[in-house]
């Protein structure tokens, strides 16, 4: 399907003057914007006359409209971060962010997938390993939000593996579930956000976190460091013997097992 | 196609709202009376959480039709056939009645604005629109469903009115048109003609159903913003609507600062004491 030339043009100048980070103003006096359309050739030959307002002010709706818009969106998402740096600073940030990242996707739900890696590289931000792990956590919940839909593994389907297959058994994950080894505690950060008592951004120290999906809730769960390990193990497709390895004599890893199945973080078992 | 137009525009499912996450709760648990619900397609699209398990207890109980904002019908980019399939897909899944979207385009070059940017209203992008909406109708199996939407500029040089754009489109694809009052009031101050004498020059035989929303007022323009209760000025209209039309189904939007579902439900009633409905399809 061949486009017309001149509705092609003219979608591609009106979308750089929405997307601007400035102003609709700014935007049309870009080398971008007057490759595409004259500046002289706004007013009046390309958008019509209206008494009450020029062109660039009827422009400028949709430019304010576009960053408000998607920073609501990403408000939404990463609340925590923007407590933390306060609603001009978050503003900023997400101006830039939509600079490298603009949206291109049909759903709002994928827009702050490359976040946390931009927050990450944001080298004059303050406290940036801290907020870009925070971030990653924020958009863990709601990657586990909207994670396909599973069934989890029945505890009969566990019954059924004969005793000695136990150890080459292998799981499959459910794809809502996640592992993050953060180097600050951002859980205990965001839980305290949560309650409404949110706290200075923490010293750095591990935690071990699982985000999944269980019963259309997302849980977030703190685990030790070695629990962390067997699980990482399990996830990677390791068997179940193996994976068991990564604990130390002593631990309650079967408890730990049990744990992991009746919340639901697997959907299959293989015993070959 | 699996449906027609005429059975489309013959339907008349009665007094709407739309599906939001802040209801979900309410509506699960009190199970009102709804006559039917409207859900934004994209809601329910890439996602396997809670909302998809909320929109099948929704669909078994009342009658559903799906609103979509990323279509990008307008748009000179290559039409999007992984978005249309899946839109078609969650119509299977939700049983909806139709699909509808904007007469606009999101995006160029692979980039998603979300926002419903106009048309110039020239023969050119009138045949570029009857060739997508064409092409879109052919792989959904079913006329399309389109929304006039609020526009905050016009372009210059342009060869049609809105509403002759709009008849121009439909008779050439026979997609249906879904009339948002509100945004013709909000247009006819915006840019200056008359609200009244638009309506009656809509093709009405053409109208699915109806949208009705509130907007803000600026010292220069109107935004259309669903934040709000409907105005008296597009009431009336929506009166007069119903007059040139004989009555269609219509549905309430609001999507910010978004007060208790009986509240919503309320403002959406209110439209009874302006329409006349025809012989309406019986709840399911």
């Amino acid at each position: 399907m061949t486009a017309p030339l001149e509705l092609r043009q003219l979608q591609r100048w009106f979308a750089h003057v929405v997307a601007h980070p400035k102003t609709a103003d700014a935007a049309m006096h870009s080398r971008r914007a007057k490759q595409l359309v004259p500046r002289r050739d706004v007013a009046g030959n390309v958008i019509a006359d209206n008494p009450r307002m020029s062109a660039a002010a009827m422009l400028q709706v949709y430019n304010g409209g576009y960053l408000a818009r998607l920073v609501e969106v990403l408000r939404g998402d990463f609340g925590c971060v923007h407590d933390v740096l306060g609603g001009c600073a978050f503003e900023r940030l997400v101006s830039r962010y939509l600079e490298q990242f603009p949206s291109r996707h049909p759903n709002l739900n994928q827009l702050g997938r490359h976040f946390p890696m931009f927050v990450a590289r944001r080298r004059k931000l303050p406290q940036r390993a801290f907020l870009a792990e925070l971030a990653q956590l924020e958009l863990a919940v709601q990657v586990a939000f909207d994670a396909d839909e599973f069934t989890p593994l029945e505890g009969d389907m566990l019954a059924g593996v004969p005793q000695e297959r136990w150890d080459d058994a292998r799981f499959v994950p459910n794809p809502s579930l996640q592992l993050f080894a953060f180097r600050h505690p951002v859980d205990t950060f965001y839980q305290a956000w949560r309650e409404g008592e949110p706290g200075d951004a923490p010293a750095p120290q591990r935690q071990f976190v699982a985000v999944f999906r269980k019963h259309d809730r997302v849980w977030r769960q703190r685990l030790p460091k070695a629990s962390f390990a067997v699980l990482c193990a399990l996830v990677a497709g390791r068997p179940l013997g193996v994976a068991l390895a990564e604990a130390t004599a002593g631990e309650p890893v079967g408890e730990w097992f049990q744990g992991y199945a009746a919340d639901g973080l697997f959907t299959a078992v293989d015993a070959g | 196609m699996t449906a027609t137009l005429s059975s489309l525009t013959s339907t008349d499912l009665g007094i709407g709202v739309g599906l939001r996450t802040a209801h979900y709760g309410a509506i699960l648990e009190e199970k009102p009376q709804v006559d039917f619900f409207e859900i934004l397609s994209e809601n329910f699209m890439h996602t396997g959480g809670r909302p998809v398990h909320v929109l099948d207890e929704v669909a078994a109980r009342y009658r559903v039709v799906m609103h979509g904002v990323s279509m990008n019908i307008g748009s000179t980019d290559p039409l999007d056939r992984a978005y249309l399939r899946e839109l078609k897909a969650l119509q299977q899944r939700c049983k909806a009645r139709w699909i509808s979207d904007h007469i606009c385009w999101t995006g160029v070059d692979g980039n998603n604005l979300h926002d419903l940017l106009p048309l110039p209203y020239t023969k050119a992008a009138l045949r570029h629109l009857i060739e997508r909406v064409n092409a879109v109708q052919d792989l959904l199996e079913q006329p399309l469903v389109l929304e006039n939407p609020s526009t905050y500029l016009q372009f210059a040089g342009q060869d049609f009115t809105e509403t002759q754009f709009l008849t121009e489109l439909v008779n050439a694809t026979g997609c249906g048109l879904l009339m948002d009052v509100n945004n013709v009031f909000v247009c006819a101050s915006n840019h200056g003609f008359d609200a009244e004498q638009y309506l009656r020059e809509v093709p009405w035989q053409h109208v699915v159903y109806f949208h009705l929303a509130g907007h803000s007022v600026f010292e220069t323009h109107r935004l259309d913003t669903h934040d709000r209760p409907v105005c008296d000025e597009v009431w009336q209209l929506y009166r007069l609507a119903n007059e040139l039309s004989g009555g269609r189904s219509t549905m309430l939007e609001w999507d910010a600062d978004i007060p208790s579902f009986d509240a919503v439900h309320a403002e959406a009633r209110k439209a009874e004491r302006f329409r006349s409905p025809r012989d309406m399809e019986a709840a399911s």
